[in-house]
């Protein structure tokens, strides 16, 4: 393929992108009402906790290696973990499964446009991110002692690129449980146990907290530990964040070309809804 | 010289579906069979052509169409449509069709018309002149102006379908496929809407593929019928072809003033319908005087009405191998 071929796909999916997050927008401020419930609902969980991590540090100095600060921290990328793959995955992913039941992909298919990149990428919950997220994520940051903390710009830098990473491999580990509803018609429930066990547990306990086997699996085969125990753990260096990247890279490298070829035999098996 | 744009030559799609077995073999090792939805079909459809395929519930029609959409993959056989493969689902081919489906909306149920409009253009990459064009004829056509900022689910049934058409034609596609369109719809907006399809189509020679239970959408909308029964084409030709079987064949609806006998009535002709003071008999186009005459002298008749075989009793006498 020619360069400038590449350059008109790329420019095809940023204005694709683009489309679908001024969609996405208006869908979201139409319904106003229901953005307070979110913002709410986001605040009391993160408070409760907060709470929580200090009332375990009230009794102990460190968990896994972890002090109250490193925990705080830790805390704060599962938060980011959660958010992010909520509302640029998860949405995505739960429209998916609804369309395939009700045969509303028949409408989409039809459209001039990269299905699995459209399908994945058409309601970006950018305004929902910001409001509902913010203010949660912020009442963290003002928790962290920072200067407390010692982080390099080198494991700053490759902490955000596995947080990217892992938020890769985890959305493609919950669109794999996804697509079983093209054959069993329904995997709402399949795609909730996978968000569970990604952006819920797979954000709870540190990545020094699990036993060596643990961690290869939760690192490679459920890839739910790079995001938030991975970067929390390279950020603070408490394993070679150099190592981690790499490690983070691979996964979601495969985990892309994984999802293409499922989408791809997915899609061939096809039924459609009756009409 | 007409060119085919649709091709499609000896087209099979199969389903697997489960064999009834006791819950705990289905539920741990169920069985599958595989049916036949589309079975060794063939046919050509010319551009500018519209054409009905009609069938009974899960005679394959819809199948067929979403093959040519490029919904689903055939089984075997071979697809061409503009040139391509549908399920390739290539940019240019999907650039050059549009989908309408009755029952399913291709617009955003929370955003408004031009909302969903604007996001068409981008994804079509419609011109803003052209879209401000297309936008105006066809909303006026349909006379949906005034629903253009309302959203989608605040709308009528016919409104709403009315504006799929409208979101359907925006990029100016060459096959339009159209998926029982009016199910569901009153009176007025099915005519609205066979009439504007029929415009359409003569002014912009855009060729029509349609599916519909609804025999006036056939009879307004379609010039060429294929009929498809058990997923195999029973009949294919045009709409007078079809009717021409059964032109010598006409309906006569009879109001009495007072209570008849059937068998008194059967004289006359077999009795097709009856409610009480009315009867419909089928009678000869060629006897037709005669017998309107013997009716009017035996009959205490109050009104009389001749109309043509409806052509849903054509399709039904198909469909159950009747003879015509």
């Amino acid at each position: 393929m020619k360069l400038s071929e590449y350059r008109s796909i790329l420019k095809q999916r940023f204005e694709i992108v683009q489309a679908s997050c001024l969609f996405a927008f208006r869908k979201e401020v139409a319904y106003a009402g229901n953005n307070w419930a979110g913002v709410i609902s986001a605040t009391a969980y993160t408070l409760s906790m907060l709470l929580f991590v200090n009332i375990i540090f009230g009794n102990t100095k460190q968990i896994a290696g972890y002090s109250h600060n490193d925990m705080l921290l830790y805390f704060y990328v599962a938060q980011l973990t959660y958010f992010t793959n909520w509302y640029l995955s998860m949405i995505n992913i739960h429209e998916l499964t609804v369309d395939v039941n009700q045969g509303h992909l028949d409408m989409v298919l039809t459209k001039p446009v990269p299905a699995l990149f459209y399908l994945t990428s058409r309601n970006i919950g950018g305004f929902r991110f910001f409001v509902e997220a913010f203010p949660p994520t912020l009442a963290i940051v003002f928790s962290i002692n920072w200067p407390a903390l010692s982080i390099s710009p080198t494991n700053l830098v490759y902490g955000i690129f596995i947080f990217i990473f892992g938020a890769i491999s985890l959305h493609v580990f919950e669109f794999l449980a996804a697509l079983p509803v093209f054959w069993l018609g329904e995997s709402e429930n399949i795609v909730d146990l996978a968000g569970f066990i990604g952006a819920g547990s797979g954000s709870m306990i540190p990545l020094e907290g699990f036993s060596r086997p643990l961690q290869f699996a939760l690192g490679t085969i459920i890839p739910v530990l790079i995001s938030t125990a991975f970067t929390a753990s390279a950020v603070l260096g408490k394993t070679s964040s150099r190592f981690l990247f790499l490690w983070a890279f691979i996964i979601a490298l495969i985990a892309v070309i994984i999802r293409k070829l499922a989408w791809n035999f997915a899609i061939k098996n096809y039924t459609s809804a009756s009409s | 010289m007409n060119h085919p744009i649709i091709k499609i030559d000896r087209l099979q799609k199969d389903y697997s579906v489960k064999i009834k077995q006791s819950f705990w073999k289905n539920a741990f090792f169920p069985k599958y069979k595989a049916i036949s939805a589309v079975n060794d079909i063939s046919f050509y459809i010319d551009r500018g052509e519209s054409v009905a395929l009609l069938g009974p519930n899960g005679a394959g029609k819809t199948t067929t169409m979403k093959m040519l959409s490029g919904l689903l993959y055939p089984t075997s056989g071979k697809v061409d449509v503009l040139g391509f493969f549908p399920f390739d689902r290539k940019n240019e081919y999907l650039k050059r069709i549009g989908l309408v489906m009755g029952n399913r909306s291709g617009l955003a149920w929370d955003l408004t018309p031009n909302q969903n409009f604007e996001l068409a253009k981008k994804i079509y990459g419609i011109s803003d002149h052209d879209f401000l064009e297309r936008v105006g004829r066809l909303t006026e056509m349909l006379d949906v102006e005034k629903f253009l900022d309302k959203q989608v689910r605040k709308l009528s049934l016919g409104e709403r379908m009315k504006l799929e058409l409208v979101a359907s034609l925006l990029h100016n596609p060459e096959i339009l496929f159209l998926d029982e369109p009016t199910i569901g719809l009153d009176i007025i907006s099915k005519q609205r809407i066979r009439s504007f399809l029929r415009d359409i189509q003569r002014e912009s020679r855009i060729t029509l593929l349609l599916t519909s239970h609804d025999m006036d959408d056939v009879e307004k909308v379609s010039d060429r019928v294929i009929v498809i029964n058990h997923g195999q084409i029973v009949f294919d030709d045009s709409m007078p072809k079809l009717l021409r079987n059964y032109q010598d064949k006409k309906y006569l609806t009879l109001v009495l003033t007072e209570t008849v006998t059937s068998k008194v009535i059967e004289k006359f002709g077999k009795i097709v319908d009856k409610k009480p003071l009315s009867y419909t008999i089928e009678i000869s186009k060629s006897g037709q005087s005669k017998t309107i005459a013997d009716i009017m002298e035996n009959l205490p008749v109050d009104d009389i009405d001749i109309i043509h075989v409806p052509l849903e009793e054509i399709i039904a006498d198909m469909f159950t191998g009747k003879p015509s």
